[in-house]
């Protein structure tokens, strides 16, 4: 069993924010006298990750994912709970930590705007005491990999969103850390930025076994880069397993796809189960896993059928399902 | 300090004279505001001392010489660090200092010393035109080794109202919004404008030993000028070391509380 590098008890954390009112009126009242509201973004979770694991942590907008790495990263203190990163607490921002890990953020800039990728990354060698020959050496390993040498000269700001992701990946890998962050990094970028950003990490966690936390809305991400998924909503970890038995976990029902020779009744239809999606010669059922082999039985027998087809959910509607609570077993 | 945060210091410094180059304009302008300042306030001293013989127990040579020390305190501070203040309100607001908090660096040199105006330098070079120009007019004669003892105590002032700025930096960790707090910041400086013995009542123990910014200048000017108090100078020294602690404290307090953007 490979080494726990994170390890996370019962964290917790609230965010203290302002009602504020609608109209002209209710802000003067605001004004003087406010009141309080309690945001629990982050609900008591615990799980750990071993070295060299590649995680992936979804959920939608506000469902706490950013706010439990920020508190892994020692940007947030946390209310309540325990959290280990390579041994150390994390807000207590101790410098041995903080050389072995890195935070690379799809929606914020740490590379200097006015100023080439290779400016930021010589302050980063100074920040990291990285070796020249050994910074040399991962520069052109990281350059090589992600395929932008001449960019690297250019100023940030002229930068394309998807060079700049890349050059963002360089600075944040430079010093070579043991644990890498990554919230969201392919937000905003085209399909093949995006697919060159996944085939990147893929590469890297295998080269160098680095230990890989990697949020996003992007159920692609996900899919075809982390074994491992948490499923967090509401502040409050639905799943955490492995990204292949999401379906199996969640997915009571399975979809039949069933092609008509001619037109029938969408009424008789409905009596075998929910119509996901209703063609002129088709439709698409979803009915519970153990009964689907009866279903499809009686479907043929009562149904001009001209094809028919079972599918296991796809990973985005289960994952939809969860979010909405609809169809799955929380 | 650690040698690494040295090198990142001298990495920003290269790095803004790089950012400086870029934008040339901004150095002839930033030029032409500084000596049409100092060219303002030369011509104010000038009448006032046409109507007076003294000001506060100052000559007119004596207020030259305060106005040169007065403009190379506020040199040191527009050149290292006036900027990163003026913007830390909003870079807080917007989580611009979620990186910085992940950094083996200290947090101070990259969030206060990132943004060194080098189109500043020049207030340097105009302060030392004024004081050549106050020496010239009235012959007052300054010994060297006190002249450097004030340049050093004017270092001890920026160190105090550095260590101001801080504690006053770490209140935007206590409050959602403090809108116009770089200007305030630097209002206060206005303080140390004139010197200290204008201040009487509760307005000498107010500036002088409460919230001391009337000594910013007023000291380092009275050791150059050989009017030496040594138990006001040790005060100095040591006010001045507190307010920096006091910063760097209340600073590190605040940034547990820091809640990020999203």
């Amino acid at each position: 069993m490979n080494k726990k590098i994170i390890q996370v008890r019962e964290l917790s954390k609230n965010f203290v924010s302002f009602k504020k009112g609608e109209g002209l009126k209710a802000s003067i009242k605001d004004f003087f006298q406010r009141e309080k509201v309690l945001k629990e973004a982050v609900k008591k979770v615990s799980f750990d990750i071993e070295e060299g694991e590649f995680v992936g942590f979804l959920g939608p907008n506000g469902a706490g994912k950013t706010t439990t790495l920020k508190m892994l990263t020692g940007i947030l203190t946390p209310t309540s709970g325990e959290a280990e990163v390579l041994g150390f607490t994390p807000w207590k921002r101790k410098l041995a930590f903080k050389k072995q890990f890195s935070l690379v953020m799809g929606q914020k800039n740490q590379l200097w705007w006015d100023l080439p990728p290779l400016d930021s990354y010589e302050l980063f060698r100074h920040m990291y005491e990285i070796p020249y020959d050994e910074y040399k050496k991962s520069l052109h390993f990281l350059t090589d990999l992600l395929d932008i040498g001449a960019s690297l000269e250019t100023q940030t700001r002229k930068l394309s969103l998807g060079e700049r992701m890349k050059a963002e990946l360089i600075g944040a890998l430079l010093h070579k850390p043991k644990v890498l962050f990554l919230d969201e990094p392919t937000i905003g970028l085209d399909v093949v930025s995006q697919k060159a950003i996944r085939e990147f990490l893929k590469d890297y966690n295998r080269e160098t076994k680095a230990t890989i936390i990697l949020t996003s809305h992007y159920m692609e991400d996900i899919k075809r880069l982390c074994p491992r998924v948490l499923i967090i909503h509401e502040g409050i970890i639905l799943y955490d397993g492995d990204t292949s038995m999401l379906n199996k976990k969640f997915a009571q029902n399975k979809a039949i796809d069933v092609n008509f020779s001619r037109s029938v009744n969408k009424k008789d239809v409905q009596k075998f189960g929910e119509i996901e999606e209703w063609r002129e010669l088709g439709a698409r059922l979803s009915v519970p896993r153990a009964e689907v082999t009866q279903i499809l039985a009686r479907l043929i027998k009562e149904f001009p059928i001209d094809d028919v087809s079972v599918h296991e959910k796809s990973m985005e509607d289960i994952v939809s399902d969860i979010f909405t609570k609809k169809n799955v077993s929380i | 300090m650690r040698r690494s945060d040295v090198k990142v210091f001298i990495h920003l410094l290269k790095v803004n004279i790089k950012k400086t180059l870029i934008y040339r304009t901004n150095f002839w302008i930033s030029l032409f505001a500084m000596a049409l300042w100092m060219g303002i306030y030369v011509i104010f001293f000038e009448i006032l001392f046409m109507h007076i013989d003294d000001l506060a127990g100052w000559s007119k040579g004596e207020m030259l010489i305060f106005l040169s020390f007065y403009y190379f305190v506020q040199a040191m501070g527009n050149v290292l660090y006036r900027e990163s203040f003026e913007i830390f309100g909003d870079k807080m607001r917007q989580g611009g200092i979620d990186f910085v908090l992940t950094k083996p660096v200290s947090k101070q040199i990259l969030l206060f010393f990132d943004e060194i105006r080098f189109d500043h330098i020049v207030d340097f070079f105009l302060t030392a035109l004024l004081f050549v120009y106050a020496v010239l007019q009235t012959g007052i004669v300054i010994q060297p080794g006190l002249f450097l003892i004030g340049i050093v105590l004017a270092i001890f002032g920026n160190i105090l109202f550095y260590g101001l700025l801080l504690l006053i930096a770490s209140l935007l960790f206590y409050v959602d919004r403090m809108d116009g707090i770089g200007s305030f910041m630097w209002h206060l400086s206005q303080i140390s404008r004139f010197p200290r013995q204008i201040y009487s009542g509760w307005g000498k123990w107010l500036f002088q030993f409460i919230f001391p910014l009337a000594l910013l200048v007023s000291l380092p000017t009275e050791v150059a000028l050989g009017h030496i108090d040594i138990k006001m100078l040790f005060y100095f020294i040591a006010i001045s070391l507190l307010f920096f602690a006091l910063g760097n404290l209340s600073f590190s307090l605040g940034l547990r509380r820091y809640s990020s953007a999203n």
